[in-house]
């Protein structure tokens, strides 16, 4: 069996919404009198008005094939597409002066380029074994191809942890969406203490990842059944705001928590790879919290055990038994430092959407490791 | 049956047609929305709207602008404030060590919510038109001036807030058609704006605060023009000839007699029962009220929480030069053994009680020292009896022995002890040109643990503009 097949088509973007052109009031209670309770008041958003806005639209064209290889043992897909995103809605800061902090606009557009390739079949198929596959592989390519106005970066207005804090990403000409910006940490001074910056701030890590896949296995043997998935990532930087206030350079939490602290730059501990306590320079946004979010994942993995026919089962009416055992998440291959190197991201001030988020770890509530054994029983 | 299912299939088809009847109805709208017509025009159409757009400028003080923890870190740099060393205090040593950045999150912060003051209030005085003629039809015109004096006083206080801490920055008088692109203004310009503000808010405004306590009045707006005018005399545009004015407007504060000084200093702050909403305060004439109503970490007072993380502490000169008796023992304590903290105010973590304390920007001891430097610099009269007598009256309540003269400089110094860690003493030092000289002051365990910079200067004692702003618009890079 082969199949072609090719695809056009244009959307828009449904997570912006309907007013975000709008420079809207608010309300921000006060208490002329004191006390607890709250008199409504009235004044100026936040939100820059943008009368020219108008709609996102991406045009998504792509090719791909299906094939069947011997006999339609094994199943080939292939998709290349290519996505151009014009007139993308991001919300952007403004200059703080004007009273206002962000302004949703058409940034500019953007190109996505990637193929996707999965593989699956049965290899073996017999009456008491049989092993089955998957296998998928993405690639994706993300660049920003030109910012409205001439414009060659763009700060998108995401706040990031408890302080308010502005998050590294940047939309710049050339780069991936959502590129973090900051200063190239370079280490401690061995003389001061302080920590040592590039001079210029420059993009210090992208969050897209270079490709991601999967493997999914199931093999059965008799009645005992065997199934794994693995998943992986490979490729993107994660921003680790969360080790930033673990260690104690942001956010409210009076003291850093971190036993990383222990090993900070004191006149008798020089080479310390932490920065003086008392620095005075350091840099909540810099390459010292980008690290490398690459991961594998044993993502799920079961072994069952079922039971048919069986006499017993029958004579008290039942069809079939299975027993097994799961686990999900038992095993994360990774260089990340923080608990969960599968994190969410940052959203944008005000709830609004952003599009450049990605890969902030604001300490998200990390996915767990599950067991479950289980009973199913048929009758 | 049949023919209930029939009609109900009808029905639901028809829901489902309207519902994308009403989609494509709610396209063209959104396409209409978008031609520039913003729901923030007329909204002045009547006295309550009027009054709910008042409270709308004053609420931006509420988000933690003066409670100390976190914002207004460039403070720092004075002696009456350093930070412990390590943790998460960079942005609170960088000022402190002269050594400020321009991504300084705390200080960006700042900046903000002055500018949301200004916009607000410029949203309000753009429509000063609109609003006398909403007075004039529910009565009075001339009432208009009360709210209008209101937004002109905020207006004056944010500016004189961003002139005294950032220097030159830009001067949005209006918010029509603001670019974003605005030029840096001079300090004239700003002050010009400031003070006209403050006439028309002490002409316009009564000598009571009408529907809050917390609320601007005559004597407040009168209070903070004392203190620009003294201001403007000192660097860095030395009008001298603002002494005499400062000095007359303090005295007309002073001899209405509204304000007088409490007799003991817990009765001044440290505890909720002297906020103002508590009738609990003869000495605050500018306070803000804990804004308790927010969630979390934006509730409340946190000046005596930002001391016990450790944001807050006191240099030890400073502490060490600092007159002994009852205002030391009020406004210190000294654990044996460790550095000496600030006590007096209040019972630090969050829920006890001085977290529901009043915030003080100004008190009438301050007023009383802006009135006895003033009057001695217009007079160039150490032995001057009013401005002894104002003096001395915050020296007895000290403690202290009354003096029979007293130069400008112990003046000064007078108001960094009475008003340590209060929201005084950076200003006085800058506009004084005093940096090198308090500096010099400093004690060795002061240089060892908070070495200084050469980052702020008496020349150029400016807190940075933010980054961002300064990348937005390249008219601010100075």
């Amino acid at each position: 069996m082969f199949r072609l097949r090719a695809g056009w088509g244009q959307t828009g973007n449904e997570r912006v919404p309907s007013d975000a052109a709008l420079d809207l009031l608010r309300n921000n209670p006060w208490i002329p009198n004191g006390g607890d309770v709250g008199t409504p008041t009235v004044l100026p958003g936040r939100r820059l008005a943008n009368p020219d806005l108008t709609w996102e639209t991406t045009t998504q064209a792509n090719v791909g094939f299906d094939l069947g290889i011997i006999n339609n043992k094994f199943n080939l897909s292939f998709e290349y597409y290519i996505k151009n995103t014009e007139d993308l809605l991001l919300a952007k800061t403004v200059a703080g002066f004007t009273g206002k902090q962000f302004q949703m606009v058409n940034a500019g557009e953007v190109e996505n380029k990637g193929i996707d390739i999965s593989l699956s079949g049965t290899p073996v198929r017999t009456d008491n074994f049989s092993w089955d596959f998957n296998v998928n592989f993405s690639k994706n390519k993300n660049k920003v191809l030109s910012l409205v106005d001439g414009l060659d970066e763009i700060f998108p207005n995401i706040r990031i942890g408890t302080g308010n804090d502005l998050a590294p990403s940047i939309v710049k000409v050339g780069e991936p969406v959502g590129s973090f910006y900051g200063f190239v940490y370079e280490g401690v001074d061995a003389a001061t203490g302080n920590a040592i910056y590039a001079d210029e701030r420059q993009i210090i890590g992208d969050p897209n990842t270079d490709y991601t896949y999967g493997i999914n296995n199931t093999i059965s043997y008799k009645g005992i059944d065997l199934n794994f998935f693995i998943q992986g990532v490979q490729g993107n930087d994660i921003f680790n705001a969360t080790r930033s206030q673990l260690i104690g350079r942001s956010g409210r939490i009076p003291f850093g928590l971190s036993s990383e602290i222990r090993n900070t730059w004191t006149a008798t501990n020089t080479s310390a790879p932490l920065p003086s306590l008392n620095a005075n320079n350091t840099q909540l946004l810099s390459s010292e919290f980008v690290e490398d979010g690459s991961f594998l994942r044993l993502k799920n993995i079961s072994l069952g055990y079922t039971l048919k026919d069986s006499n017993a089962l029958k004579s008290i009416g039942g069809e079939s038994l299975r027993f097994y055992i799961s686990g999900q998440n038992l095993i994360t291959l990774t260089d990340y430092s923080g608990i969960d190197p599968e994190i969410s991201t940052g959203s944008g001030f005000d709830g609004s959407f952003n599009d450049g988020a990605a890969g902030i770890d604001t300490g998200a509530y990390p996915i767990s490791k599950t067991f479950t054994v289980g009973l199913n029983f048929k009758f | 049956m049949k023919t209930k299912k029939t009609i109900l299939n009808i029905v639901s088809k028809v829901i489902f047609l309207s519902f994308l009847t009403l989609f494509f109805v709610k396209c063209d709208d959104f396409a209409s929305d978008t031609e520039g017509e913003l729901i923030a025009d007329n909204i002045f159409n009547s006295k309550s709207a009027v009054e709910t757009a008042v409270l709308g400028v004053y609420s931006p003080l509420a988000d933690k602008l003066f409670s100390n923890s976190e914002a207004y870190t460039h403070l720092w740099a004075a002696d009456d404030r350093t930070a412990v060393t390590g943790s998460n205090k960079a942005e609170f040593l960088e000022y402190d060590q002269l050594t400020p950045l321009n991504t300084n999150a705390k200080m960006e912060r700042t900046w903000a919510l002055l500018w949301e003051m200004v916009g607000a209030a410029n949203t309000v005085i753009d429509a000063t038109e609109e609003i006398k003629e909403v007075y004039r039809k529910e009565g009075d015109e001339e009432e208009a001036l009360r709210p209008l004096g209101e937004v002109h006083y905020l207006r004056a206080m944010a500016y004189f807030e961003l002139v005294r801490t950032w220097g030159e920055v830009p001067l949005l008088s209006s918010q029509k058609d603001v670019t974003g692109l605005e030029p840096l203004a001079s300090f004239q310009d700003i002050y010009s704006l400031i003070i006209a503000d403050l006439i028309f808010a002490k002409e316009g405004l009564g000598n009571n605060s009408v529907n809050g306590v917390y609320r601007a009045n005559k004597w407040m707006a009168q209070s903070l023009l004392a203190n620009v005018y003294l201001t403007t005399a000192g660097f860095p545009l030395k009008n001298t000839a603002n002494y005499a004015l400062a000095a007359a407007e303090a005295k007309e504060v002073m001899d209405v007699g509204v304000y007088s000084l409490e007799n003991e200093f817990s009765g001044v702050m440290g505890n909720p029962e002297n906020n103002l909403g508590n009738d609990g305060n003869t000495e605050a004439i500018i306070a803000f009220p804990a804004n308790k109503i927010l969630d979390g970490w934006n509730a409340g007072n946190y000046q005596a929480e930002a001391i016990a993380f450790g944001d807050k502490t006191v240099e030890f000169a400073f502490f060490n030069n600092f007159p002994a008796g009852k205002r030391k023992d009020f406004t210190f304590n000294t654990p044996p053994g460790k550095r000496p903290k600030y006590s007096k105010f209040g019972p630090a973590w969050a829920g006890g009680p001085a977290f529901d304390d009043d915030i003080l920007y100004m008190r009438y001891a301050e007023l009383l020292l802006i009135y006895a430097e003033a009057q001695i610099q217009a007079t160039g009269n150490n032995a001057d009896a009013d401005a002894l007598a104002a003096l001395n009256r915050v020296k007895a309540r000290a403690g202290l022995p009354t003096v029979p003269s007293a130069t400008w400089q112990d003046v000064v110094w007078e108001k960094a002890w009475e008003t340590a860690g209060e929201f005084t003493r950076w200003y006085d030092i800058v506009r004084t040109e005093t940096l090198d000289e308090v500096n010099a002051l400093r004690d060795a365990k002061d240089n060892e643990l908070t070495p200084l910079g050469n980052g702020l200067t008496e020349a150029n004692p400016w807190a940075l503009i933010p980054a961002n702003d300064v990348a937005a618009n390249p008219n601010l890079a100075k």
